[in-house]
């Protein structure tokens, strides 16, 4: 497999706080790697060290197939795209102006900004400058700073961070349709995993500075558990009978449980009946990336 | 480098602050000119006494426009977009200094120009045009780039308005401070060294005598060139090891 990006045994030391410790990481060429992991896990310091930000206290990483101590990473950098937490705009610019900068400092023509502008739909911006934009407008003029350049791998950390609904759908269909018209790899850190399920194809969870686990969405497909959601009108009684089946499950609301252990329907209901527990409605579902996580890392909170 | 030149320029260029210090440091000796032509009819040889006496408010002049144009490109984090994309940090500290320097001898050849066209139709010029007066222009264009790579290096190791403010009163402390040792120190080698090996100590033996040419003249203009080349190679070697936001 062609990989776009490898860390190998990568430390980043800030004082005594060790942000990244021996972190080992691989992005396929093609993919969408989400990074999941808590706050201060170290997504936005590997982010940083990959970009030319932070300098690594130890260990490397190859971008392109280029090591970090060689002097052509500045060359294939030219095919890096990112947007490292705030977007970095120029507030006293237009949407236009801010992206004729960025090709200024690439050196090549403007003719694709208007394309870019549309893309992300700040076509209509006019003069506006920047820092008039909502959060949504400047989330999305990142995302056209760091298109400029035609990028072969993009950098998203936290691309829809206080964005609305429609805002959150714009960009996830616009890094979808990066990813498979121009077949940009792309590597997202988000908080939102309900969203990075949705565009993810391979994921790297992190934990304490370190990678635990790495895997292709097929096969977080395969490990996530099926479960029931059963939603009854007395919780109690549901967890006295699922106690006395010896089912593993999880009171999620008032009026909702997920069962992990597979149960009988029948047996079940009529347990519930006898009880006078009524079952309103039940489904059958996968663990979620959340979920996944939740376990991964022994039920921490903050996700 | 000439990609990282276009970025800069464009920049420093939209902004207003760059016109507006302009037009301030030009309306300067416009307005001395003529006020003096106003209330002293008689008054001759205005321009002898101005053509170096900005040299110290010109260096706050420069800090304004070329200080916060190096702050503000860390403050908005726009310094990433060049990093990212594969710009070495050698050559961003380089351009950034280019464009300092040439912000510092836009605005002093722009003073001069304005001065000299009021002082030549509204007063009389003594001293210019003069071999001792070009080359203390010489001498000061010099001084100004020695103070401008301190403020580059001041605001690309400091990264923020710290940075900006230490070099808008860089002169003043250096004065201040080069006052204090030269009163008490009497030693001539201490001496020495203030007198000829600080910018702002070396503006006084021409300051409001425009023909006097210091005998070390080209020893200072080294020193000066000096500083401008030793505050470049720390700050390069500082912003190259900075971990950036």
């Amino acid at each position: 497999m062609e990989y776009i990006l490898q860390t190998q045994q990568l430390s980043k030391q800030y004082g005594k706080f060790h942000a990244l410790t021996n972190l080992t990481l691989n992005v396929p060429k093609g993919a969408i790697y989400g990074m999941v992991g808590r706050n201060g896990a170290g997504k936005t310091t590997l982010i940083r060290i990959i970009t030319g930000l932070n300098n690594p206290t130890s260990g490397e990483y190859s971008l392109f197939g280029v090591k970090n101590s060689d002097k052509k990473l500045l060359e294939v950098k030219r095919k890096t795209g990112a947007v490292v937490e705030t977007p970095s705009l120029h507030p006293d610019m237009s949407a236009r102006d801010n992206l004729i900068q960025q090709t200024k400092a690439l050196g090549i023509s403007n003719d694709k900004i208007d394309e870019l502008l549309k893309l992300v739909g700040l076509a209509n911006t006019g003069k506006k400058k920047a820092k008039d934009f909502s959060l949504g407008m400047r989330q999305r003029l990142g995302i056209a700073f760091s298109l400029v350049g035609d990028p072969e791998f993009l950098i998203l950390d936290e691309p829809i961070n206080g964005l609305d609904p429609q805002g959150i759908i714009e960009v996830r269909e616009t890094i979808l349709r990066l990813n498979q018209e121009k077949g940009i790899t792309i590597l997202i850190s988000s908080h939102i995993l309900d969203e990075l399920a949705r565009l993810a194809t391979h994921y790297g969870f992190i934990e304490q500075g370190h990678v635990i686990k790495e895997m292709s969405a097929e096969e977080l497909e395969k490990a996530s558990r099926r479960y029931v959601r059963i939603n009854v009108n007395d919780t109690a009684a549901l967890a006295e009978v699922l106690n006395g089946m010896g089912a593993e499950f999880n009171i999620t609301s008032e009026n909702e449980a997920e069962i992990y252990t597979p149960v009988q329907v029948t047996p079940l209901v009529l347990a519930l009946n006898e009880k006078n527990c009524f079952v309103n409605s039940m489904s059958e579902n996968h663990e979620s990336l959340e979920s996944y996580f939740m376990n991964l890392v022994g039920g921490a909170q903050n996700v | 480098m000439s990609n990282l030149l276009a970025e800069g320029f464009r920049r420093l260029f939209k902004g207003k602050r760059f016109y507006i210090v302009l037009v301030i440091i030009m309306a300067i000796p416009a307005a001395a000119c003529i006020f003096i032509k106003i209330f002293e009819k008689s008054k001759v040889n205005v321009g002898d006494g101005l053509v170096f006496a900005m040299i110290g408010t010109m260096t706050m002049f420069i800090s304004i426009a070329a200080g916060l144009f190096i702050v503000q490109d860390f403050k908005n984090n726009t310094i990433r977009n060049k990093i990212i994309i594969g710009h070495s940090r050698t050559n961003i500290y380089l351009a950034n200094l280019i464009i300092s320097l040439t912000v510092a001898f836009i605005y002093q050849v722009a003073y001069w120009l304005v001065l000299i066209a009021f002082s030549k139709t509204l007063q009389k010029f003594k001293s210019f045009p003069g071999t001792e007066v070009f080359l203390n222009m010489l001498f000061t264009i010099v001084i100004l780039f020695a103070f401008t790579s301190c403020f580059v290096f001041l605001c690309t190791s400091m990264r923020n308005t710290g940075g900006y403010v230490l070099s808008l009163m860089l002169d003043t402390i250096v004065t201040m401070i080069a006052g204090i040792i030269y009163t008490f120190v009497k030693n001539k080698i201490v001496r020495n060294v203030i007198e000829y090996g600080l910018p702002s100590v070396q503006i006084d033996g021409f300051k409001y005598n425009p023909t006097n040419v210091d005998d070390k003249l080209w020893l200072m203009i080294l020193i000066d060139l000096g500083i401008c080349v030793v505050s470049t190679i720390a700050g390069i070697a500082i912003f190259k090891k900075a971990d950036l936001k």
